[in-house]
């Protein structure tokens, strides 16, 4: 796998057997767009818990030290602005990954058969991750369905944001009660990725650099 | 806003500063900007400093001011709130307020007013629904309003 994976683009008689650009893992507004995208989802995270704090779902709060804003009035500001940067990195994120059909490439198809065999694999520590340019079929899955998350959390805002102006969406997602329900689960799914996320990043460092430095 | 001087009859001066001092609870106000583990691994990243300080507040503020206007161009004044069953308003009423219930005030209901006043199109007084005059008079447009706790803070969203 390694021997044919283009992460090393020089061969035994120093020329480059590639385009230097085939090597790259990660094009520069991928990069980009992550950590901006890592950036908001973390202002997001911390200020929607201290929301939820201050009007608690369910019978649990989270630990004030995880949240951001100081009080309700605080974490509201900081999750009112963070969600433009959220929205608009999202919105060039998705567009270029669509021009360039890098979206569709990296994430198509899933199929369910290899999501479980890929799976299966990575628990028992079997996965091969030398070529880190191709998602495994774990890694479509989890990158496909975080998308959908995202989808469903920025829907599900829009609907408590604005429940009488977006009433149709509101009404789609259970009214307000509801949307406060899908936005909650889908911010469930977005840490329960994020642990995954990171933990895989720090077992496979060459990811963590592919992400910084694009090979 | 009502200036000091203004105060309606019935005003009760010390509730009003207390309710005025529990707007901004001193300790977590420092804490505004700070509190926030995840932010502060993120300067990690960021090398810059963000938790910090008054250009942060100020940012937060400059955007807040671009919700209002979002919020103002959004605004349809003709898209009316959905109307709802009566079998679907919660009972009891859920308290809403910025202090815990037991902190709100006892108020009696013959003597309670909630008055409309400045910019508005129509100063008006209004009795609690709860008391002998909005008993004797017309029917109550706030029948869920809490029985000798009422908060006159009231806030719909748009």
């Amino acid at each position: 796998m390694a021997l044919t994976g283009n992460t090393n683009p020089v061969d035994a008689s120093g020329t480059q057997a590639q385009p230097p650009e085939q090597s790259v893992i990660h094009p520069l507004y991928v990069r980009i767009t992550h950590w901006i995208n890592a950036l908001a989802v973390l202002i997001l995270i911390g200020s929607g818990w201290q929301i939820y704090n201050a009007s608690p779902l369910f019978a649990f709060t989270f630990p004030g030290s995880l949240t951001l804003g100081g009080w309700l009035a605080g974490g509201l500001l900081w999750h009112f602005a963070a969600m433009w940067l959220l929205v608009a990195n999202g919105l060039v994120y998705v567009v270029l990954g669509l021009a360039t059909g890098r979206l569709r490439r990296q994430l198509l198809p899933i199929r369910p058969a290899d999501v479980v065999r890929d799976v299966a694999a990575a628990l028992a520590g079997r996965l091969s991750r030398d070529d880190l340019a191709r998602y495994n079929a774990a890694q479509k899955a989890l990158y496909a369905g975080v998308l959908l998350a995202g989808v469903v959390i920025v829907a599900s805002g829009l609907a408590m944001w604005k429940p009488v102006q977006l009433q149709e969406l509101a009404a789609l997602l259970g009214g307000y009660e509801g949307a406060r329900l899908v936005h909650f689960f889908a911010m469930a799914a977005i840490v329960l990725f994020l642990v995954v996320h990171v933990v895989m990043a720090l077992l496979v460092p060459r990811s963590l650099r592919a992400m910084i430095r694009g090979r | 806003m009502r200036r000091a001087g203004r105060r309606g009859p019935g005003v009760d001066t010390g509730l009003l500063l207390g309710d005025a001092s529990k707007l901004l609870p001193e300790p977590s106000r420092r804490l505004f900007l700070r509190n926030a583990a995840s932010l502060g691994a993120l300067t990690l990243f960021t090398g810059c400093e963000i938790v910090d300080g008054r250009s942060a507040e100020k940012a937060l503020r400059v955007v807040s001011q671009f919700n209002d206007w979002v919020q103002a161009r959004l605004f349809n004044p003709n898209r009316l709130a959905p109307t709802y069953a009566e079998s679907a308003i919660t009972r009891p009423f859920p308290f809403n307020g910025y202090y815990p219930e037991e902190a709100a005030p006892d108020i009696d209901e013959d003597r309670y007013k909630l008055i409309v006043d400045g910019l508005v199109a129509s100063r008006r007084r209004r009795r609690s629904p709860g008391s002998s005059a909005s008993r004797a008079g017309a029917p109550s447009a706030n029948g869920q309003a809490r029985r000798s706790r009422t908060s006159s803070h009231a806030s719909a969203p748009t």
